[in-house]
């Protein structure tokens, strides 16, 4: 399954997901995106800008955090970095706080998988 | 004939007769709009209510006017269905041009300055007063459900304020930093209290190496959430004034953004 189909997967299984990015936080690039609708590219940029900001604050904290959310007035950005020690980050953006747990484990899923093919 | 078929078919009396007074209405001369006196509306409630109606109903550019005792209280400006300005004592509310572009913006500062002046005059009558003249549609503007929408007492209220008292039962520990400098701190853990302090300066460090480099940035308000330990959450609020850092439960993270989101969510248009 290329990267392409398993971001349409999580998508599906998250009716309130409308957007599911793969990207390299260490360059703040999304390299493969699945979306409902048609992101511009700042906005990815941006989005990869803020999962960046929100790691550093979380680092603070709790080194090895995995997961940080963003809620805005419209939506909730959900960001999953992997575990496997790269750069690798699965950006998703949702309506429901409900639906948190369940982007956040598809998403790492995802990351474990690409970090096995690499 | 054709008006009670009209009528009939749309099965709504009422409905065709403000239709109808609404016609009478656009066809009056200046000197009758002029005339024309509205009851006072009671309270603030009421006064967005009529607003409301008046903007939701007026496509020819028209200028209201609220009148207290005194007098010309304040004046709008409406046309194709949107507020289009307003002038308080003679003064315009007046927008950031790069900030309070949208419809939201805009509700907003014009249901807080009606709010204010709610309080300060009184009852207050809303009369047209004329035609207006040269309105321009470009940019900062709102339509009626936007008003309505903002004028509910929980967005007149301080939004990051209500949702902290809000979660504060649950709350583990937090920070409540205004934006007049005042911080105002809570929990029974100064373990916690300290690592919010330390997180709080790294907050300010980010915010103004942002200010520095000026980047364009997803404006409003945003809360972010992260682990502190296995068990702890900390969430980082901001509504572009003021910030609040709180810690709570991992259980609780959910219960804590879904609340965030009834309390900052935007109307959907």
């Amino acid at each position: 399954m290329s990267l392409s189909d398993r971001l349409d997967e999580l998508r599906q299984a998250v009716p309130s997901c409308t957007l599911a990015s793969f990207g390299d936080i260490s360059t703040g690039l999304a390299l493969r995106t699945s979306a409902s609708w048609l992101y511009k590219q700042d906005y990815l940029e941006e989005m990869m800008r803020q999962a960046a900001q929100t790691f550093a604050l979380s680092d603070l904290m709790m080194e090895d955090n995995d997961l940080v959310v963003v809620a805005t007035s419209n939506e909730i950005c959900i960001f999953v970095r992997s575990q496997a020690g790269n750069s690798d980050i699965v950006c998703c953006v949702c309506k429901c706080a409900p639906d948190i747990p369940l982007v956040a484990q598809s998403a790492q899923k995802i990351l474990t998988e690409m970090a096995r093919a690499a | 004939m054709r008006y009670s078929a009209t009528a009939q078919k749309l099965g709504n009396e009422a409905a065709v007769n403000r239709l109808r007074d609404k016609l009478l209405r656009v066809m009056k001369s200046c000197d009758a709009l002029r005339e024309e006196k509205s009851a006072p509306s009671q309270d603030y409630a009421a006064l967005i209510e009529r607003l409301s109606r008046e903007i939701d109903e007026t496509v020819l550019p028209r200028k209201f006017a609220l009148i207290s005792d005194a007098g010309i209280e304040a004046t709008l400006v409406v046309s194709n269905r949107r507020l289009i300005e307003l002038e308080i004592c003679g003064r315009k509310i007046e927008f950031d041009a790069e900030a309070d572009t949208d419809a939201d913006t805009v509700a907003r500062a014009c249901a807080k300055a009606l709010r204010a002046l709610s309080l300060q005059c009184g009852l207050l009558h809303l009369r047209t007063i004329e035609r207006a003249s040269k309105v321009t549609t470009k940019g900062t503007t709102c339509a009626a459900r936007h008003l309505m929408q903002y004028s509910r007492p929980s967005h007149l209220q301080n939004r990051l304020k209500a949702f902290l008292q809000a979660t504060h039962a649950s709350s583990m520990g937090w920070i409540y930093h205004s934006r007049d400098g005042q911080t105002m701190k809570h929990g029974p853990d100064e373990g916690i209290v300290q690592d919010l302090d330390k997180l709080h300066q790294r907050v300010i460090s980010q915010a103004n190496d942002r200010e520095r480099v000026r980047r364009v940035e997803r404006a409003g308000p945003t809360c972010s959430a992260f682990a502190m330990t296995a068990d702890a959450q900390v969430l980082v609020a901001e509504d572009g004034n003021d910030r609040l850092l709180a810690v709570f439960p991992v259980s609780d993270l959910t219960k804590v953004m879904t609340n965030w989101h009834q309390v900052f969510r935007r109307p959907e248009p």
